[in-house]
């Protein structure tokens, strides 16, 4: 492999603030990066155990020195263990966000959540006929406080199945009953894989490969489904909307207030706040011509989603947001917060305001954030931006001039309501464009950004081969992020799809790339495709259908919990980055291999997207031949290799 | 004659060595011409690092072949394949020349030269030789994340100790001047 050095970005914005960081001598995550290399190789492949203290204990890779821990753990053992451990921490990550959306319902019920209302009524009472609430009352908020009880005892559930499983295909559900996977409670499952990989307690590398399954199903199919149903409950289910992407939508004269992380929560009344008269009022007292929200992460995907408010940038610009000396308050919650952004944020005027109970950060401005007292607390957020913008030092400012359009909103309610129309079955379309030959399959391509790779290449360059071939893709996280920061969910890029995709965007007027949301929708896409199996003719189970799932920058643990379950849930799964797994055989063949006998589903490792998406390619066709699907209308266009190559040799990796 | 320009060692501070074998790794990569482990495992190659971590009264020591020069293993090589490089000081293996009679293993007093079973032959460490001679650190050297290893000349080793040398003994020299003044 050559040791040249690839481009940090693909994204112009980017590069232009990168630059510029480096001229003022700020430090970066690319920075940091090179400060830490090299990285273990024992933690590449996922084979020193710190399970215990008789350790650490490292497994000679090359088959000669230590065959096994003190305890007698192989590598096997090891790395099971420990992916286990990271899977189960992943699902904890969106299951405690479920929660709190859940207790959230439950507060807005009783009457003690300032400021939340329901917003999505039809959903309530369709979550209420799902669990067999009675709704012979007109009070809504008893449904809700019903509702949420019952979601939330699905956290605490002993025994029997999570109630949302059950939404799963009855083959897929069969399956999971067979093999043991099938989970009980959203946190027992969590716990239980803590326990498991305890110190000489499961010592079956496929078992407890299994119960890690198992708690990923719990997120999949639980805690992350939670958050997005209820979420849509209280905030409202989201609509096809427009809106604009990049660091370029920060304002030279606005007071730029920049929300950070995950949870809709706060967020939601950030913005119910910064169209109050007085705050608004506050800002142009202070100089400004009015307030400038804007989103980082998936806080930014969840207000993107149900208000159109604007998209600063994804993981990797966080920093950069920051560097552009013209935000003035960015207000995080919990995920993906870099620590360094205290110091970065040092440098300029920005208040970086910390909210949630569960993540301090030292030496920043705390106004913690309690359902009960939202709206006070959101005011109190907003006005502390106001009084920050008046320190802004606008010799330090450099906004670049990039924003992009982007169209966003959809789920599976709204997904195809263009397509079919109100009174027409919505997944039709979709699978006839499917059955048709038009519409090759469908891919998600999800995830986040790793300073690995060149910044959202991976992402963009994987996204264009697959709508170029037929393939429709749908997005969550920072991945869809950057395909939007690319241009790419604008109706207009459906030039850029083959000639079969392209007619039907063109026909209903959508882009060949659908943005659904944040890490936590990924439960939209499950959905999406039991839709697509009850719509009929395309097979009895999710394994069965011509669809593929990526993640080309992944980088948390809870992409680990989410490629999991989507392949558990029998989905093909290419991640770029391998899991640190690959000093163990045996661990590694059952997830390349094995789990598809099991699951119908199992995971690819390739680091190179284009290649990624070919395997995604083979594997839809693969399925359509199953399915006996007739040959594509259209054969693929020659590939235009022209927006999103970095210069210089192919396979970007760094 | 001898056309070496400097004498190159490595040393390792055991102040700062970790015992994480990351040379172990880089070592073996490296000498089956890899830089990625996964891609190095997925491979199949047979992976030998010429480096050793070893413990000794409950630390890890890194021994490897010091590139001795009057070197006992070339010394008792019957079949040429050792030999020191008078370019660069190194002691190197020919490949192929090796028949396996373990002389080498017998006599090096670091354990240094390892019989590799799987090859058939006697494998030590090259200093990188081909990685060095394209500008690069040793892959060793470079893995190493606390900079426990580097690269000496020996000439410099000298200098230093001999400057270390010449203030504790200008110390020592004051501290006993001054006393009978007292």
């Amino acid at each position: 492999m050559s040791e040249e050095k690839q481009p940090k970005s693909i994204d112009k914005a980017s590069l232009e603030l990168l630059e510029h960081a480096a001229a003022r001598g700020l430090e970066l995550a690319w920075d940091r990066y090179e400060s830490v290399l090299p990285q273990c190789d024992f933690g590449v492949l996922g084979i020193c155990c710190k399970t215990c203290m008789l350790g650490p204990c490292r497994i000679d890779p090359f088959g000669e020195g230590a065959k096994c821990g003190v305890c007698g753990a192989t590598a096997d053992v090891i790395a099971a263990r420990n992916l286990a451990r990271h899977a189960a921490a992943g699902a904890a990550a969106h299951s405690d966000h479920g929660r709190d959306v859940v207790r959230t319902l439950l507060l807005t019920g009783l009457g003690k959540a300032e400021g939340y209302q329901i917003k999505n009524v039809a959903k309530l009472r369709a979550l209420a006929r799902e669990f067999g609430i009675s709704q012979d009352t007109k009070d809504l908020s008893r449904i809700a406080v019903e509702v949420a009880e019952v979601g939330l005892a699905d956290f605490g559930r002993q025994e029997g199945v999570l109630r949302l499983v059950k939404r799963a295909p009855q083959p897929l559900q069969k399956k999971w009953e067979k093999l043991g996977v099938a989970p009980t409670g959203i946190d027992a499952e969590i716990v239980r894989v803590m326990h498991a990989t305890n110190m000489g307690v499961d010592n079956d590398p496929i078992h407890v490969v299994r119960q890690m399954i198992r708690a990923a199903l719990a997120d999949g199919w639980g805690g992350s489904m939670y958050a997005t149903d209820v979420s849509d409950v209280l905030f409202g289910g989201p609509q096809p909307i427009r809106s604009q992407v990049n660091l370029g939508v920060l304002r030279k004269d606005a007071v730029n207030v920049v929300v950070h992380g995950h949870e809709p929560s706060l967020s939601e009344m950030l913005v119910a706040a910064a169209q109050m008269p007085e705050v608004i009022k506050r800002a142009k007292q202070a100089g400004a011509e009015g307030i400038q929200l804007a989103g980082i992460c998936c806080t930014a995907n969840e207000i993107l989603m149900r208000h159109g408010i604007p998209i600063a940038g994804n993981f990797l610009q966080q920093e950069l947001a920051l560097a552009t000396g013209a935000v003035d308050a960015m207000v995080v919650d919990v995920q993906c917060v870099f620590p360094a952004a205290v110091q970065l944020a040092q440098q300029y005027h920005t208040r970086l305001i910390s909210t949630s109970r569960k993540a301090a950060f030292h030496g920043v401005t705390h106004i913690e954030f309690d359902e009960e007292h939202a709206l006070s607390s959101a005011q109190k957020i907003l006005l502390a931006a106001i009084d920050a913008f008046k320190q802004r030092d606008p010799s330090k400012v450099r906004i670049p001039t990039q924003k992009e359009d982007l169209v966003a909103g959809f789920t599976v309610e709204s997904i195809f309501s263009t397509l079919g129309g109100l009174y027409r079955p919505l997944f039709r379309p979709l699978n006839r464009g499917i059955t048709d030959g038009r519409i090759r399959g469908v891919a998600g391509v999800v995830g986040c950004n790793t300073v690995k790779v060149t910044h959202d290449w991976g992402h963009v360059e994987m996204v264009r081969e697959l709508i170029r071939n037929d393939v429709l893709v749908v997005q969550t996280g920072c991945s869809a992020i950057a395909c939007a920061k690319a241009g790419l969910m604008r109706p207009e890029a459906a030039e850029l799809a083959g000639q079969g995709l392209r007619e039907i965007c063109e026909a209903v007027g959508i882009a060949p790339v659908l943005h659904v949301g944040s890490c936590v929708d990924n439960s939209r896409i499950l959905l999406a495709c039991v839709e697509m199996v009850k719509e009929g003719g395309l097979g009895a189970d999710l394994s069965d259908l011509p669809v593929a799932g990526a993640a080309p920058e992944w980088m948390s643990e809870k992409a680990i919990a989410i490629a999991t379950y989507v392949a558990a849930s029998g989905i093909f799964t290419v991640l770029a980055e391998p899991f640190p797994i690959m000093g163990s055989s045996q661990v590694r063949q059952y997830l390349t291999d094995g789990m598809e006998a099991d699951f119908g589903g199992k995971l690819a490792f390739e680091k190179d997207p284009v290649k990624a998406a070919h395997l995604m390619i083979d594997h839809i066709n693969k399925k359509r031949k199953a399915l006996g699907l007739g040959e594509m209308l259209y054969q693929p266009a020659e590939r235009a290799r022209k927006v999103a190559v970095p210069a210089g040799s192919p396979g970007k990796v760094r | 004659m001898r056309t070496q320009k400097e004498s190159t060692v490595v040393a390792v501070d055991l102040e700062r060595c970790l015992s994480c074998r990351s040379c172990e790794l880089a070592c073996a990569k490296a000498h089956a011409g890899f830089r990625d482990i996964v891609e190095a495992i997925l491979s199949g190659a047979h992976l030998v690092p010429r480096v050793r971590v070893v413990a000794a009264a409950g630390r890890g020591v890194p021994v490897q072949c010091q590139h001795c020069e009057d070197a006992p293993c070339v010394a008792v090589c019957p079949s040429g394949a050792l030999y020191l490089d008078e370019a660069t000081g190194h002691v190197l293996a020919r490949e192929g020349r090796c028949i396996g009679c373990k002389a080498c293993v017998i006599v090096c007093p670091f354990g240094a030269a390892e019989w590799d079973r799987v090859s058939g032959s006697v494998g030590k460490c090259d200093f990188c030789a081909g990685i060095i001679a394209a500008g690069e650190e040793p892959r060793c050297i470079a893995a190493c994340p606390t900079r426990a290893r580097r690269v000496i000349r020996v000439e410099d080793l000298s200098k230093r100790r001999q400057k270390e040398a010449a203030a504790r003994t200008l110390a020592l020299h004051e501290a006993t001047a001054r006393e009978p003044e007292k």
